[in-house]
């Protein structure tokens, strides 16, 4: 038979104190706890020890107490250190194998969902304990060309300071970015889905070029299509469509009615000859006086509600033919607005063609910044899809089921959470110009720092090439948000399209640009204040014998150098407004003003007369239309007339018929007196 | 999942000290008061962790009183609010606050603040009512329990005396 041991614990004499600490106390379960206190007897000495010959079930028992008795001391597990242990060895194996991987995984689903497009990161690393991050490439696809890269750059390296980091701050101390180029074909498609973007301004811009094309090439004009484009915005054709349908409807109800009514007028007037036709000499009673009367008072209860009807119609007919004469007499005034609003189109104003030099300027300027300024729009639509997709997450969180509580803030050692100190980019190549750019001073919270966002820019592309300076004060109390300082000396100006109706073949020249741009304070505009001049004009022209061609080269050849001064406004909708101001517009209207104001005046009349062209037949329909009423109304008169003389003849034959009656009454009258006076001469009285 | 439940009423029902459990389900209800995803539950698991005290427990209530805690975010947020904006703990707060890595705990959120100092201060009431609970059911329930003619049926079944067996030794 199996003998358990007594566990060693069990084997020590006690004073009942100590087995009260020691075994007792650590016992929790009464039942157990009564039958240890049970086992233990006082011996002659006075301690406290376990009773002999104790059952091997008891012995058992006593061997799983003090399992647990011992398992019940202290209150720290400190072997579950070394599984902590494990757990930062294994993280930490982790992160020096891994951390690039999942650096190069994070970075590139990260900036995908900023950019809408693929992204990729080459040879990733990042130094923890130095608080670096280097890569050898990165490029972003556009996502609105997707065999475009919108930015590509090749090593770059940025300096993070860790202290900062502890304290939930991110401060980038100095990013180095080389190799820095835009708009670069790519291998592969770069789009993540089968989004398809919007063509952006595209309206504006093909508006723009009507216009000017339009205004410069008066003899090329294409009316009839400039008509046909704008029909929809043209008041005039749906007028007279408008006037037209109500004109139509009109006619067919006032027929409709106008038969009816003809038909009673002739089923009333056969009645009415019938009891015409009767001779009144011809009765020879009252009662037949009587019933003839009668005849005709139905033919009245018929006669007046027709009477009423026609007549009530024929007042309708009036009204609202005065109503469509309204209708349609507003029709002239919607023509003249028409030509008017087309006009627009020509912008054929002298004033306006007064501005040719400014107009070239204007065109220059547009090519020339439209480039950046579609950069610039990119550069927000990036930001905005970030701030929204800030916004998502923020709203996925409040998805869940916990409040997300407030943030109580407390004044921090004056840093933001976000600053980058300093940018270095360098790259480009000779098809876009070679860059150099310094940053400084990004930062989330902008008045935690001293200084504001400043930026140095020098693009060179050829002989021509662009400086840019300036400052981005985004502090609470900036009195100027924005301010750039642009020089961009040597630009080549070539126009090869000309201006075929002033007879300019070809321009050519260098424009010297330099300009100022501010925002004012919680403005949403960029102002660009402007001096440009363009040197070394060179006008190739027609060699025609016309007046025109000659005015203007004895003008342009005496001109080598031409300023400019001016004001850009570019908004988020494009550039919203151009004014540009020189000498030689004055020139040039006192030149060819007065060909340009006979210009005017045949182009407003072609205009008009194509414009009529265009809406005679809807005229000539609403002509006919008219006249086809004037007729109903014709018809609506006649009627009243036929009703009145039905009326007329009713009444005759009524005061016929009544003094046909009076007379037979009197007759009787006179009868009866006489057989009266017979019957009075009695004899014998 | 039984052998976890299982666990947890070996637990019970062992001699371990009542103390283990009671501190466990109050641990779960602390940390499960403070919203995660912070420095500060991190650091109450790791400390929780290390504490001798069934982990069963406390992973089963942390679980259970994650799922009412949504219901007193008004009043954690009012709590919280009102002890980050006591002008007397401004100062230590402030400089609190920026002292490195704390503010990864979160604690300047109303809702985080209020959710620890309500634990802290519940945490004791709590642990003393979870205590008696057990050492209530260990005098009175236990032993009627264990000599029903359901649990003695139960422990006959191979596979759940199995269950309490494997349980047993592993606490």
């Amino acid at each position: 038979m199996k003998n358990t041991k007594i566990p060693k614990l069990f084997r020590k004499q006690y004073s009942s104190k100590t087995l009260n600490k020691k075994i007792l106390k650590r016992i929790h379960i009464p039942k157990d706890r009564k039958m240890v206190s049970d086992l233990f007897v006082e011996n002659s000495s006075g301690k406290m020890e376990l009773k002999d010959d104790l059952p091997e079930k008891t012995r058992a028992k006593l061997k799983t107490l003090t399992k647990s008795i011992k398992k019940n001391k202290g209150f720290l597990k400190t072997w579950k250190a070394s599984v902590v242990l494990v757990l930062i060895a294994v993280l930490l194996v982790f992160n020096l194998f891994f951390k690039d991987a999942l650096l190069k995984r994070a970075v590139e689903s990260g900036l995908e969902s900023v950019f809408n497009a693929q992204v990729s990161i080459e040879k990733p690393h990042l130094s923890l304990f130095k608080g670096i991050i280097t890569y050898d490439s990165l490029s972003i696809a556009d996502s609105d060309k997707p065999m475009y890269n919108l930015i590509e750059t090749g090593k770059a390296q940025l300096e993070i300071s860790i202290s900062e980091l502890t304290g939930k701050r991110v401060r980038i101390e100095e990013m180095l970015l080389e190799k820095v180029m835009w708009n670069t074909a790519r291998s592969e498609d770069g789009s993540l889905s089968a989004e398809s973007s919007g063509a952006g301004n595209s309206a504006v811009m093909e508006k723009e070029g009507l216009t000017s094309s339009l205004a410069l090439n008066p003899e090329d004009i294409d009316f009839q299509s400039l008509i046909d484009e704008q029909k929809n915005n043209l008041s005039s054709l749906n007028l007279i469509e408008e006037s037209n349908e109500k004109i139509k409807a009109l006619e067919t109800r006032w027929s409709s009615d106008l038969d009816d009514m003809k038909n009673e007028i002739d089923d009333l007037s056969a009645k009415i000859n019938t009891v015409k036709s009767l001779d009144p000499t011809n009765i020879g009673s009252i009662e037949d006086a009587q019933f003839m009367i009668n005849q005709v008072n139905d033919l009245y209860s018929e006669l007046e509600p027709l009477k009423q009807r026609v007549s009530s119609a024929g007042n309708d007919m009036i009204g609202e033919k005065e109503n469509l004469a309204a209708l349609t007499g507003s029709i002239s005034t919607s023509i003249e607005d028409d030509i008017a609003y087309l006009e627009g189109f020509l912008n054929i104003s002298t004033g306006d063609m007064g501005s040719i030099a400014s107009g070239l300027a204007e065109n220059y300027i547009r090519n020339r910044w439209n480039s950046y300024y579609e950069y610039g729009l990119k550069a927000l639509k990036i930001y905005r899809r970030f701030q929204d997709r800030e916004k998502k997450e923020s709203k996925e969180k409040k998805g869940l089921r916990r409040d997300s509580g407030r943030n109580v803030i407390f004044p921090s050692t004056e840093k933001p959470q976000f600053l980058i100190n300093h940018i270095e980019i360098s790259g480009g190549d000779d098809n876009t110009g070679n860059l150099q750019m310094e940053i400084s001073s990004i930062t989330s919270e902008p008045d935690l720092i001293k200084n504001p966002l400043t930026f140095e820019a020098h693009l060179k592309k050829g002989n021509s090439s662009l400086n840019l300076d300036g400052t981005v004060d985004l502090k609470t109390d900036s009195e100027e948000l924005f301010r750039m300082d642009i020089h961009s000396p040597e630009n080549p100006v070539h126009l090869e399209q000309g201006f075929p109706a002033l007879s300019i073949n070809e321009i050519s020249g260098q424009a010297d640009f330099s300009g100022l741009s501010v925002i004012l304070p919680k403005g949403s505009v960029v102002t660009t204040s402007f001096d440009m001049t363009i040197n070394d004009l060179m006008i190739t022209h027609d060699k025609s014998e016309s007046l025109l061609s000659k005015t203007l080269s004895d003008l342009l050849s005496s001109q080598k150098n031409v300023d400019f001064k001016g004001e850009v406004s570019i908004s988020t909708e494009g550039i919203e407004n151009i004014s540009i101001d020189t000498g030689l517009d004055d020139l040039l209207t006192n030149s060819v003003g007065g060909y340009l104001d006979n210009l005017n005046g045949s182009m407003s009349w072609e205009l008009r007369a194509n414009l009529l062209k265009y809406l005679s037949p809807e005229l000539d329909s609403n002509d006919k239309l008219m006249s086809s009423l004037d007729l109903l109304g014709a018809q609506s008169l006649d009627q009243v007339k036929s009703v009145n003389i039905l009326e007329k003849i009713l009444d005759d034959k009524k005061n016929e018929l009544n003094n046909k009656a009076d007379s037979i009454t009197g007759e009787l009258k006179e009868s009866v007196l006489e057989k009266a006076k017979d019957v009075i001469k009695l004899p014998g009285f | 999942m039984i052998t976890f439940i299982a666990k947890i009423f070996v637990a019970l029902n062992s001699n371990s000290r009542p103390s283990e459990m009671a501190s466990a389900i109050t641990f779960g209800f602390w940390l499960a008061l403070i919203p995660g995803g912070n420095l500060l539950w991190t650091l109450l698991f790791i400390i929780v962790f290390f504490l001798k005290l069934n982990l069963g427990s406390f992973l089963l209530s942390l679980a259970l009183f994650r799922m009412i805690v949504p219901l007193l975010d008004s009043l954690l947020d009012l709590l919280g609010g009102l002890i980050l904006q006591l002008p007397v703990l401004e100062g230590y707060f402030t400089s609190f606050y920026n002292l490195p890595l704390v503010p990864y705990t979160q604690f300047n959120n109303t809702i985080v603040m209020g959710a620890f100092v309500a634990g802290l201060i519940l945490w004791v009431p709590l642990f003393m009512l979870f205590l008696q609970l057990v050492k209530l059911y260990r005098k009175t329930l236990a032993p009627k329990i264990a000599d029903s003619k359901i649990v003695k049926a139960i422990k006959k079944v191979p596979i759940f005396s199995k269950i309490l067996k494997t349980a047993g030794k592993l606490i």
